[in-house]
């Protein structure tokens, strides 16, 4: 049946009016997700791109390599001392403006453009308008599309017989913009074309419809002829390094000379094209082309080399920037070194020589000063750029040596302001190497010193050092009047007693400061232990000696003090904070203690041990504890969430002294400058790749940010009726932050350093954009004028991976149909996207009540329906009961159990609020059945009659994601569950490639699905879990490494979903290889036993191998002879469990579950014993019956008698796998066909009896069970149809027409 | 449904019955300012925009099979051609208007439009029952079994075939599908 669509339709879905809900929080738990980064070269992007608030530059130069920006020369077309001829043509006129010589212009009126400029021809006189020996011509052009396809555009040209000589300015298709200065007389022969483009770049192909300023000089003395092309910005032309002059001079001639007498004769040949131009200089000149507009043109006596110069854009000092001859002119220094210059884009850039400025600054030197004056109140950072003295090397060590600098502020009356130590990072090009913060609590003059302590092993060359106020731009205004999310306790302190300072003094205390070295994430392995034979003492925190860590969150607020385990010596937080060593022989001032490899052979390498850091970041994460409800990520007092459900004002007051406190530092709070690991290394030990630069984000990395943001918003939230209207909270703070005088201020404080800080640093690229802080922070603070924007969606800035721009752009753009990003990743990553949108569009629904515009109302899922596909998302993808549709990293594994209820516990919040957007009944069950609501009226009215959508799934496709056959779904009996899952989709940062996957479930069990896990640092899988043959289906390739072999560049589609058959194809990228799979899963008699019956035809590639696994097995039963031996596709699974043969025509492998756990050595990434589980026991848990005979899983494969059979185990140390993977796989086959059946039963009787190949064209198979049913299947590849032959059933599936039968 | 072109299929699940559907899915794809826009004829365009269809080009993701509008929705097209348009209207760059007023001018692209393809696989299943046989089928059949002629008309479940109960319960052969 086909039907032409006659126009785009959609179904109006009405939706339940609900009320809002409190803030929803995506969360998860600790563990997969602390690994993640994929969004590190993200992150890089944004930091690459200065988009931020005056004065606050994080990171100048890019993640693509340049050393520098490309000095910016800004056209100036007006006359000046060197100007011959100059003529603005925005208005009519038949004169040019200046003239040495004529001024009369040659032109059509009608050519001028009414609000543009001339477009034709210009012509003028030459004598006194255009100089001989040396000149610059620039012009301001604007070529219009419909003329790109013209080439070449020549804007003025003459030519002379007697001279022999021509001379041509031209708009190049190929080449750019060029200049030919061309003689052919056999003695004088000269040829100079210089461009400006080149590879595909030109005027016409990237630089139509807009003004372009170019410019063509020439000085015949000084040997010099170029062309650029910039934007009117300075830029060049699309920031893009290739419009650059690039000289070009044929010198073939100069091999008929000797080497000593070559330059004379390069001068003689200019000089005679030099005197060969003058000479055939026509008296006048025609500028210009028809299709060419022309704003301006100036002509210049000289050559004008600022304007082709390509320089790179050194710091300059200005109020905000202090360069070396500004921090101390009497130390500054310059070095003439090479340096990439360019844009930030790949190889968007020249390595130019540069003179340097730099300001050498040893261990022990005098400090560098900077004065301020008047410097308002705030929190303002310097950034320290510099390289490190290269001291005659060429490269640094893996392992940096210590390299601190000391930081100080005082303030007019030498009060100290700040201080500190912190680790500077390293290289031998300019970077930022270090940040140091400050607050200025009242206005005044403030000194900032710097200086390399004696300990320091290098000399830092400084390059800038760079002030900037964290608050500048963000509104210093009292916002927030009321608590929005949710309505708790109001009880207030009414007294400040003396307890209660000291109280609030600790907790001010407790929080380590900027300028502090930390360890919040965990360390790499390689610096956790100091090395043998060092025997440092044990520094732990005083207050949690002997405290469990269940317990030490009531120590959250006691002393930073350490205390010595061995001598019993106190080390006060005075000290601490003063960045005083620890005494004796390991004195770690905080940035770490160095351990050279020499003076310790059993290390590998350079290290630091890192112990007061890492005590010191565990405090900041109590700290944070404290605060936010992070839903069990982190011990915690949870102190405004206490106070919110208990009302105790001294609670409340706990908690929200402590949430100022943390608001205090937040807006500098920069996890790139306080984490040693990314201070003293790289690349990084773990990732292998350079942290030092790419790792951000606040407390913790972006990617977690992000959740972090979110509590601290909720928090403020539930204190916010303890501190508002409060003036004995007020007089606490303005104990410790002298400006609060009210509780406005106090409101004041936290609206600019807490909220509008976060949602600044999203756009920062601090904290990640897919948190949705924009629409928390509107929420948190109420509507305003100050917060409208931030409900905007059309405008409000958004990043959803890997894109980013407008929400209401990244809506269409970065969100599948099911509403959830391209990750590929579904228990980890598109659960919590589909959060995500559905708490964006509730908190749009709860502003739109309070009666904010809301120009994007994403709260209509009718006009939004990927906000209901999120919402269905949440319930179908899972299969068989409660297994993950497992999909890419993080997504379950082969004994991976029921999840769902785990996961939609955690999910609560954005179930309960898809609930009110669109009112569901099957989230209704979820909400009062399995999440126990039982105050949700609407729910539970709802619900009622709605059966389990979870255990009662039915088959069904998720757009994006798969389609998912449940067989059974009326069980309720988990052990008769059997289900199939095709993947199909495709994703990117987690994905595998795993087109077509097939997985199997049933008995309760997984018994033959994905790894589902990653493969990124200490979480390695060999082979990568993500590889395309670790996959169930038949794949593709070109060689016989598994390494890209049959890499997804293409998206599978479904051609039929008819329960319980499936048919789907999948091309890829360049149309070569094409799968196409026929599933159907089989019911033996009315019994709940299926087995499965699966064709794959493969085309494209040299080779084409069939893939397959079944379940955790202790080995593999094959009914072929295989030999022990490694081969290529093979080399990277365990070693010892490499065999190969040859297939039979009914190939049979079997794999048996396991019942008992393994261990396995293994060597790669340092080697060790990996420990497997006992899968059967571990995912049916307390249904497993040992009593009942072993589950097998067993794969036939038919009619692929001739192919090679290989076997492996990969195998995985963290996720506890290896088991065997079967290979079956031939070469220059133009197409294979792979008919196979999958069954699973438990003892000796199998399911199927007897399979076999009828014949091969049309495909029949004939399957009899062991129980006799028999059923017989015919597939035809021409036009696919399909048929299957029942013992009891006749079946048919055509794509477009029904035909006759053909028995 | 699979629903396309050559150069992308998508599977989309139908809601309605007869021939009244439609679709829950939104099948907006693609949103993005338009960076570069030029009329190349009465009919064509080529634009460009700062955001990208997902994984574009990539097999079945082929960006010239999608289907591009302006934001309001009143001009479609597909590999740069007109496909529908406002009635008498003539193309030029001005059809492209920031329809909702947030200062950007958008393109949008979408999965599928018109004159796309729509192809329904039939799905017809017959099964042996203790009574008889029981049929299902998304379309209406006319068939013989055994020499016996049925005439089924499209349903959602099974249909109890048991004529006179001339039909014994043994395997099916002989399927001839008539119409």
């Amino acid at each position: 049946m086909n039907v032409r669509l006659a126009e785009m339709q959609r179904l109006s879905i009405a939706v339940a009016p609900g009320n809002c809900d409190g803030l929803t929080l995506a969360h998860f738990r600790v563990g997969e997700l602390r690994k993640s980064k994929y969004d590190l070269n993200f992150i890089t992007n944004i930091i690459a791109l200065i988009r931020l608030p005056c004065g606050l530059a994080l990171c100048l130069a890019s993640a693509f390599g340049q050393d520098y920006l490309v000095k910016p020369v800004v056209p100036a077309l007006t006359q000046d001392s060197n100007t011959t001829f100059l003529v603005d043509l925005t208005t009519v006129k038949t004169r040019a403006d200046f003239a040495s010589g004529n001024t009369q212009l040659t032109l059509v009126p009608a050519g001028f453009v009414s609000g543009g400029g001339y477009k034709g021809v210009v012509g003028f006189a030459t004598p006194g308008n255009f100089s001989s020996n040396a000149w610059t011509l620039e012009m301001i052009i604007r070529l219009p599309y419909d003329a790109s396809a013209l080439n070449p555009i020549v804007l003025g040209t003459w030519r002379s017989d007697p001279q022999a000589f021509a001379y041509t300015l031209l708009l190049d298709g190929g080449w750019g913009v060029r200049t030919k200065l061309y003689s052919w007389d056999p003695k004088d022969y000269f040829l100079a074309q210089p461009y400006a483009g080149g590879d595909g770049q030109s005027i016409q192909t990237s630089g139509t419809d807009k003004w372009v300023y170019v410019a063509f000089g020439c000085d015949f003395s000084a040997q010099r002829c170029l062309t650029v092309a910039r934007e009117l910005t300075g830029d060049l032309l699309n920031h893009d390094i290739t419009f650059a002059p690039s000289p070009s001079l044929d010198t073939n001639f100069l091999s008929g000379f000797a080497a000593n007498q070559q330059p004379a004769e390069l001068a003689r040949r200019w000089r005679s094209a030099g005197q060969r131009f003058a000479q055939s200089m026509p008296p006048t000149f025609a500028l210009g082309h028809p299709s060419v507009e022309i704003r301006a043109i100036r002509l210049s006596n000289r050559y004008r080399a600022e304007v082709f110069d390509v320089a790179p854009l050194l710091p300059q000092s200005d109020a905000t920037t202090w360069a070396p001859q500004s921090l101390d002119a009497t130390r500054a220094r310059t070095h003439t070194v090479l340096r990439d210059v360019g844009y930030p884009s790949y190889n968007n850039f020249r390595t130019l020589t540069v003179n340097e400025g730099y300001l050498p600054l040893a261990p022990g030197d005098p400090a560098v000063s900077i004065q301020l004056t008047n410097v308002p109140i705030g929190l303002y950072s310097f950034f320290v750029y510099g390289a490190v003295d290269p001291a005659g090397r060429t490269n640094l060590a893996r392992v940096w040596r210590p390299f601190p600098m000391d930081f100080e502020a005082h303030n007019a009356a030498g009060v100290p302001l700040a201080h500190g130590r912190m680790p500077l990072k390293q290289s031998f090009v300019p970077r930022r190497m270090q940040g140091f913060h400050f607050h200025v609590d009242s206005p005044g003059n403030v000194t900032a010193t710097f200086r390399v302590p004696t300990n320091a092993m290098e000399t830092a060359w400084i390059q800038k050092i760079v002030l900037a106020d964290q608050l500048a731009g963000l509104p210093d205004a009292a916002v927030k009047t009321s608590q929005n999310i949710a309505t708790g306790a109001a009880n207030q302190e009414t007294i400040l007693t003396d307890a209660r300072k000291q109280r609030d003094d600790a907790i001010w205390a407790a929080l380590p400061p900027l300028n502090v070295p930390l360890q919040v994430e965990p360390q790499v392995v390689q610096f956790e232990r100091p090395p043998a034979g060092a025997a440092l003492d044990a520094w732990v925190t005083k207050a949690f000696q002997n405290v469990a860590p269940g317990d030490q969150p009531d120590y959250t607020f006691a002393p930073l003090d350490f205390l010595n385990t061995r001598t019993g010596q106190i080390f006060p937080q005075t000290n601490i904070l003063n960045g005083e060593p620890w005494p004796g022989q390991f004195r770690d001032d905080g940035t770490g203690i160095f351990f050279r490899q020499a003076d310790f052979p059993s290390l590998a390498t350079d290290i630091y041990n890192t112990p007061r850091a890492e005590l010191l970041g565990y405090r900041y994460l109590l700290f944070a504890g404290a605060i936010m409800d992070s839903r069990g990520d982190y011990y915690g007092l949870e102190l405004p969430l206490n106070y919110f459900n208990s009302g105790d004002p001294n609670v409340g007051h706990d908690g929200a002294m402590a949430l100022v406190r943390w608001a205090y530092d937040w807006p500098a709070l920069e996890m790139n400058l306080h984490e040693v690991r990314l201070c003293t290394h790289s690349p990084d030990f773990e990732y292998d790749t350079d942290w030092s630069a790419s790792r951000n984000g606040k407390m913790y990395y972006t990617g977690w940010s992000g959740n972090n943001a979110q509590w601290l918003l909720e928090a403020y939230d539930q204190v916010f009726p303890y501190l508002a209207g409060n003036q004995v909270f007020a007089d606490a703070v303005h104990r410790h932050v002298p400006w609060v005088n009210t509780p406005q201020d106090v409101v004041r404080l936290l609206d600019r350093y807490l909220v509008f800080a976060s949602v600044r640093d999203v756009k920062r690229g601090l904290i990640e954009g897919a948190a949705n802080i924009e629409d928390a922070a509107g929420q948190v603070l109420g509507p305003s004028p100050l917060t409208r924007d931030l409900f905007d969606l059309t405008k409000q800035y958004s990043a959803i991976y890997p894109l980013e721009g407008t929400y209401q752009e990244l809506y269409g753009t970065a969100l599948s149909r099911s509403g959830v990003y391209y990750i590929g990743s579904y228990m980890v990553y598109a659960f919590r996207s589909a959060q995500e949108i559905i708490t964006k569009a509730a908190r749009i629904m709860s502003a739109k009540q309070q009666g904010v515009p809301v120009p994007m109302d994403l709260s209509d899922v009718a006009k939004y329906p990927k906000v209901r596909s999120a919402g269905n998302f949440l319930l179908d993808m899972w299969v068989a009961g409660g297994f993950p549709f497992m999909v890419g990293d993080a997504s379950g594994g082969p004994h991976t159990g029921l999840q769902a209820t785990n996961r939609l516990v955690l999910a609560k919040e954005a179930v309960s609020q898809a609930f009110k957007l669109y009112g569901d009944p099957r989230h209704a069950w979820v909400l009062r059945s399995l999440l126990g609501d039982t105050n949700n009226q609407s729910a539970i009215t709802a619900a009622a009659g709605v059966l389990d959508p979870i255990l009662h799934a039915d088959s069904r496709v998720v757009p994006d994601y798969g389609a998912i056959l449940e067989l059974e779904p009326d069980e309720t009996n988990i052990l008769k569950k059997t289900s199939a899952t095709l993947r199909l989709g495709i994703g990117q940062g987690h994905s595998h490639n795993d087109y077509l996957d097939l997985n199997l479930f049933g008995m309760g069990l997984p018994l033959a699905v994905d790894l589902a896990c990653r493969n990124e640092g200490n979480y390695w899988s060999r082979p990568q879990a993500g590889w395309s043959f670790l996959h169930n289906h038949a794949l593709a390739h070109d060689s016989d490494d598994p390494n890209g072999a049959g890499a997804q560049t293409g998206e599978p589609w479904l051609r039929a979903f008819a329960p319980p058959l499936l048919r789907a194809s999948y091309v890829d990228q360049t149309g070569t290889t094409q799968l196409d799979r026929d599933v159907v899963l089989m019911q033996v008699g009315d019994t709940e036993t299926y087995y499965a019956f699966d064709v794959q035809r493969l085309r494209g590639g040299a080779f084409h191998t069939w893939a397959f696994h079944g379940c955790e097995s202790r080995s593999l039963q094959l009914n072929v002879p295989m030999a022990n031996g490694m081969v290529n596709w093979t080399d990277r699974t365990l070693e010892g469990t490499q065999f190969s043969g040859s297939s039979s025509n009914t190939l049979q492998a079997t794999w048996i579950m396991t019942r008992t756990t393994n261990n396995f050595a293994y060597t790669f990434n340092g080697g060790g014993t990996l420990h497997t589980v006992a899968c059967e026991p571990t995912v049916l848990a307390a249904l497993y019956n040992p009593a009942l005979p072993e589950v097998k899983v067993r794969a036939t494969l038919l009619g692929r008698s001739r192919d090679a059979v290989l076997q492996g185990n990969p195998y995985s140390d963290q996720y506890s796998y290896c088991f065997p993977f079967l290979w079956v796989q031939c070469t220059n086959e133009v197409e294979s066909v792979y008919p196979a059946v999958y069954e699973w039963y438990r003892g000796n009787t199998s399911v199927v009896a007897r399979a076999e190949l009828i014949q091969t064209n049309p495909l029949q198979v004939k399957i009899t069970t062991t129980t006799g049913q028999v059923a017989g299947f015919v597939a035809c590849s021409g036009h696919k149809l399909r048929r299957h032959h029942h013992g009891h059933q006749l079946r048919d599936t055509s794509p477009d027409h029904l035909r006759a039968a053909a028995r | 449904m699979v629903a396309g072109n050559s150069g992308r299929h998508i599977f989309l699940h139908l809601l309605g019955s007869a021939t009244s559907f439609g679709w829950e899915d939104d099948l907006l794809v693609q949103q993005g300012q338009i960076t570069d826009l030029h009329v190349t004829g009465p009919d064509t365009i080529a634009l460009t925009s700062d955001q990208q269809v997902f994984s574009g080009g990539s097999g079945n993701r082929k960006v010239e099979a999608m289907t591009v509008t302006t934001e309001d929705g009143q001009w479609h097209f597909r590999g740069g051609r007109v496909i529908t348009k406002p009635l008498g209207s003539a193309l030029n760059s001005g059809v492209f208007t920031d329809a909702n007023g947030d200062g950007r001018v958008d393109m949008k692209t979408y999965e599928i439009g018109v004159g796309d393809h729509a192809t329904l696989p039939v799905d017809i299943t017959i099964q042996r029952a203790s009574f008889g046989w029981q049929a299902k089928s998304n379309v209406p059949v006319r068939a013989t079994i055994n020499g016996v002629f049925f005439n089924l008309l499209a349903s959602t479940g099974w249909l109890n075939l048991s004529p006179d109960g001339k039909i014994a319960p043994q395997p099916p052969t002989g399927l001839r599908i008539v119409k």
